[in-house]
């Protein structure tokens, strides 16, 4: 391989994504040579190291088997010391993104494992591009380094579950220049019961509801850790961006949906009270202001509004939500703009054909850059250019809170753009588990309409 | 004081080895893979000139001979390779 400076690791992670040992033969070369006009020397200094490297090199594994990383011991002369050196130890080690962690010992995993009756040696994916296996116990480290609780186990194992579908594809998700992180939207009353926002400040922070930000923070870890995402080595997303601590995790506002209308779990082929979590890779939040709905005057304003945001010319929206099964992004709407819609006989189907309508771009505003080339098989450029195939591209889910003051679109990032859904698995001792939760944190908060 | 910590990366699995390099680079048949990016049409000439000073006999299947690899389909490279009689691949440049 012929590479430069800071590349090497891609290299190797990539290598152990496609379970070859992690080491490659590679020559790696400073970046400034591969800048226009640049000095070719470097390329005759190292003709030796590409010349072995075609003939003489040697990885340090031959054989195939498993590689398993044993434990840890940290010391120090209390246990203040002990979990600054652990904290320090897993920073060095590119483990986490440098706030302060839990440290995962045995009675900390076994307290996380008792949230679930799987096994603990299950395997539940191979997160690449590094290809750490994820097991329900390595699942359980993770949860326990982010501050996690038994309960939310069963969430982080069917969203792990989730993004290991090819309608995510985790591993563009996680490698790709594009600062795409996964939204895990829950749906069933178990959200409730562990406490996950779907009201007023859902996406968070909230200290009502701690289990959202626990949960996506050790999806992080485990993206980072087992899956290799570190920037510039096994993700090579640009800005990053400040939702990839946590990601974001909420329920949906099933309260709020109005009788006519489906949830999100129910859209994705479950039946009414499943407990099932939905993930959905975007690349960014924007908060739409507006989101009244008095009469139909409003009501037409609004959903304006929402499609002049969703509008934009993201050339994401022309790669996969172009096929049936995608999805262009999810649109919040809180309890006060559905109601006001429902009210005035707007299905949800109706509103979302509506948006899809009036989200259209004509192809005069896309410029002459226009990337047709996003276009897989270049298929047919519509003039004006709808965001996905079909209406059902744009998603909507209920969230919020009672209010009806604003919205918030999550534009998508740049995988599959597809939406995967799987069930939550609640162990047997799940009344027991809530009962402690309840003694540790308080009493569940009340919904608030 | 000490306390035991779990690692939190997970084990991996390695199915597949490298495969072993040739023994010398004289009468082999290698060629150039490129992504299209960082200079490849000035770098991969220089080391092209280069190796054959070094190997006279060396056959050099220059990249612009192959299809562009960002993206490409395993097999599809996989059966271009076979094709030329490659030997061995040099990949490139940089990303």
């Amino acid at each position: 391989m012929v590479t430069r400076e800071g590349f090497s690791n891609v290299v190797t992670n990539a290598f152990a994504g496609e379970q070859f040992i992690p080491e490659a033969s590679q020559v790696v070369y400073p970046t400034e040579m591969f800048l226009p006009l640049s000095d070719l020397a470097p390329i005759e200094k190292n003709l030796e190291a590409l010349i072995a490297g075609l003939t003489v090199w040697k990885p340090t594994v031959r054989e195939p088997g498993v590689l398993s990383p044993p434990p840890l011991t940290v010391e120090g002369n209390d246990y203040e010391e002990i979990f600054l050196n652990t904290n320090r130890l897993f920073l060095r080690n590119m483990w986490t993104e440098g706030l302060p962690i839990v440290p995962p010992t045995r009675e900390k995993v076994e307290w996380i494992l008792t949230g679930t009756d799987l096994p603990a040696d299950k395997i539940i994916a191979r997160i690449l591009p590094r290809g750490g296996i994820a097991t329900v116990a390595i699942v359980a480290i993770n949860l326990a380094m982010a501050g996690g609780r038994p309960e939310y186990l069963g969430v982080l194992v069917a969203a792990v579950e989730a993004m290991n579908s090819p309608k995510i594809e985790h591993q563009r998700m996680n490698s790709t220049t594009c600062s795409v992180y996964p939204v895990l939207m829950i749906n069933g009353p178990m959200a409730q019961q562990i406490r996950l926002g779907s009201g007023y400040g859902c996406l968070g922070p909230d200290p009502l509801h701690p289990a959202g930000a626990s949960i996506g923070r050790a999806l992080r870890f485990l993206l980072q850790g087992a899956g290799g995402a570190v920037p510039e080595i096994g993700t090579m997303a640009i800005h990053g961006g400040p939702a990839r601590y946590t990601n974001i995790v909420f329920a949906e506002d099933e309260g709020g949906i109005p009788s006519s209308w489906k949830s999100l779990g129910e859209e994705q082929g479950f039946s009414p009270g499943s407990n099932l979590v939905t993930v959905y890779a975007v690349s960014s939040t924007a908060n739409i202001p507006g989101g009244e709905v008095g009469d139909e005057v409003s009501a037409l304003a609004t959903l304006n509004r929402a499609a002049g945001y969703i509008g934009t010319p993201n050339g994401n929206y022309w790669v996969q939500p172009f096929n049936s099964e995608g999805a262009a992004g999810i649109l919040l709407l809180p309890r006060g703009t559905v109601r006001g819609l429902s009210n005035l006989g707007w299905s949800k189907e109706k509103v979302k054909q509506y948006l899809w309508e009036n989200s259209k771009i004509p192809v005069s505003k896309l410029g002459p850059a226009f990337p047709a080339w996003w276009i897989p098989g270049k298929r047919i450029l519509e003039d004006p250019m709808p965001v996905s195939r079909t209406h059902n591209g744009i998603k909507i889910v209920v969230a919020g809170g009672g209010q009806s003051g604003h919205m918030m679109w999550l534009q998508v990032g740049c995988c599959p753009e597809q939406l995967s859904s799987v069930e939550i698995r609640l162990p047997k001792n799940w009344g027991e588990l809530l009962k402690r939760a309840e003694k540790e944190l308080g009493p569940i908060p009340a919904l608030k309409n | 004081m000490k306390m035991e910590v779990y690692n939190p990366t997970g084990a991996i699995e390695i199915t597949e080895v490298h495969a072993p390099r040739l023994p010398n680079l004289r009468g082999k048949t290698i060629c150039e893979l490129s992504d299209r990016l960082w200079e490849d049409f000035r770098i991969f000439p220089r080391l092209r000139q280069l190796l054959k000073a070094r190997f006279p006999d060396m056959e050099i299947i220059p990249y612009t001979e192959f299809p562009n690899i960002y993206g490409i389909k395993e097999d599809v490279l996989i059966e271009a390779l076979k094709k030329r009689g490659v030997q061995a691949a040099i990949v490139g440049t940089a990303a």
